[in-house]
């Protein structure tokens, strides 16, 4: 784990070769609530990468001070703090979506990814692969998050970031596939990415 | 210092704490005036909403404020007469200086739980056995919105409305048209039931029944009694008081239920509601400060 990457490795890395939902299978549960609508996804996205990020460098910049007896704790104090720094920001620059994200901003905390990356990399790393790691694991996850929510709202409303493209109604002909809307559907569409990516790159199959 | 020792233990506590809670409490300061903003438009919003305003009508914060000032006039009424009051609020409540403050800043649901407000008159207790909605205690004076239509008549009227569901006070407004029966739209902006289960009073789906043109539903009998409920499951198509419950969230249906019949009695608006009825004219005999004084 403490071997010497580049920046690149370390963002570009858990996008495919190590992605945090499609190889670890972590972060499941907020990836089928807020995949309902693109927007959500995008919002999401960019808030667990926020937080991924700062939250691992500072792990990171205090790593040699922290006792081991509470390291999780104080882990989880600058996690929560991050994410109620975003949850604010949002309620301030986009109520509407606050809103529709309702709890699921503030379940950050409890992503399993942040912990994961703070926890197992940026306790053994400098500042910086902490950073650029955080960033590329937030990255791994909105892949998943943006695919999953693009073809939800496409087929569920026929919309994209609200702009419809496939009509419907009275004067469409699209008939909107309501699964599409219930988190079952995001079951299947991640079970079908993590099909596709392990027939691509057939070192990640795991051993039956 | 050893790492692990325990005078490093808490050091490293407190100042992690220290740190964090500087950031939090820094942006909750920073960002309270915006937020404050939003709140206060995300309230129009569903105003208007409830008030059957389409969707693409109300989609920016621009529309919002237009619309609400040119269709909405907001009014302040005593709950137990019924009357128009916004003049008896001012003189009431110190923290109002005038009636334009009051129709804009007066916060009813802050007032009635304020410790304060009982010995200055502006709430009053709530008797335990009519206490269905779980608010303990109830403002003395209330917001009322009248919705005009484009001539200017009123059509609609929303009221504030709010009870306990199964974590929390669910805040909201419901619109009545304007033969203070039919029911127009109820909306709530403000709840923490559980998402997917009590969460859904704020879907779109189940708005929609409450403002469904075929199958319009109806607060009072014959006989004035509060009959608007929620049952277990799909409502009957032709019964005008029953609207279909929430599944898994039996407690917060429930809470609807009660806090409809609390609100639309004799203790909520009922006094305004009969008022009204008796009058021939719809049209508020009170000559309020309207927005086109601002304007």
């Amino acid at each position: 784990m403490a071997k010497k990457t580049s920046a690149k490795g370390l963002i570009l890395d858990p996008i495919f070769n190590n992605n945090p939902i499609a190889l670890q299978i972590l972060g499941i549960c907020s990836a089928l609530a807020v995949t309902t609508k693109l927007d959500k996804s995008l919002t999401m996205s960019v808030a667990v990468i926020f937080v991924a990020a700062f939250g691992s460098a500072g792990v990171a910049l205090i790593r040699h001070r922290i006792p081991s007896s509470i390291r999780i704790i104080v882990q989880m104090t600058i996690i929560a703090s991050l994410v109620i720094l975003v949850e604010q920001f949002l309620k301030a620059f986009n109520y509407g979506l606050s809103k529709e994200l309702s709890v699921f901003v503030g379940l950050i905390i409890t992503n399993c990814i942040i912990m994961g990356r703070a926890e197992g990399f940026a306790m053994q790393n400098t500042v910086r692969d902490s950073f650029l790691d955080g960033i590329g694991n937030g990255l791994g996850y909105s892949l998943i998050l943006i695919v999953v929510g693009a073809i939800r709202e496409l087929f569920g409303s026929g919309t994209l970031l609200n702009i419809t493209i496939l009509p419907k109604g009275e004067e469409g002909w699209y008939e909107p596939n309501g699964l599409m809307l219930l988190s079952p559907s995001a079951f299947f569409i991640i079970g079908i990415f993590i099909w596709g990516l392990r027939t691509w790159k057939t070192d990640q199959v795991e051993e039956a | 210092m050893q790492r692990d020792s325990i005078a490093n233990t808490f050091i490293v506590a407190i100042g992690v704490c220290l740190v964090c809670s500087l950031l939090v409490s820094g942006a909750a300061v920073g960002l309270r005036s915006m937020q404050q903003k939003n709140i206060e438009l995300d309230m129009k919003k569903n105003i208007l909403q409830a008030a059957g305003f389409p969707k693409d009508e109300i989609n920016s914060a621009q529309k919002v404020e237009d619309l609400f000032a040119n269709r909405v006039d907001p009014i302040i009424i005593d709950l137990k007469t019924g009357q128009p009051a916004a003049q008896q609020l001012v003189d009431t409540d110190e923290e109002l200086g005038s009636v334009q403050e009051a129709l804009t800043d007066y916060d009813q649901i802050s007032t009635a739980k304020d410790a304060k407000s009982l010995d200055s008159g502006l709430a009053t207790k709530v008797p335990d056995d009519k206490n269905i909605a779980g608010v303990s205690k109830i403002e003395t004076y209330s917001h009322v919105y009248l919705v005009k239509d484009e001539s200017g008549k009123v059509v609609k009227y929303v009221f504030p409305v709010r009870g306990k569901g199964l974590w929390s006070i669910l805040k909201g407004f419901i619109a009545v048209k304007n033969d203070l029966n039919t029911i127009a739209g109820l909306t709530y902006y403000e709840h923490l039931e559980t998402p997917g289960l009590g969460g859904e009073v704020d879907a779109p789906w189940w708005k929609q029944l409450w403002r469904d043109p075929d199958n319009p539903k109806k607060i009072f009998d014959s006989d004035g009694n509060v009959e608007i409920h929620l049952v277990k499951g799909a409502a009957e198509p032709n019964d005008e008081y029953a609207v279909d419950g929430l599944s898994g969230a039996t407690i917060t249906s429930r809470g609807v239920t009660n806090m409809l019949k609390f609100w639309m009695g004799p203790d909520g608006f009922g006094p305004f509601i009969k008022r009204l009825d008796k009058q021939e004219e719809l049209a508020v005999s009170q000559p309020t400060p309207s927005k086109k004084e601002v304007d």
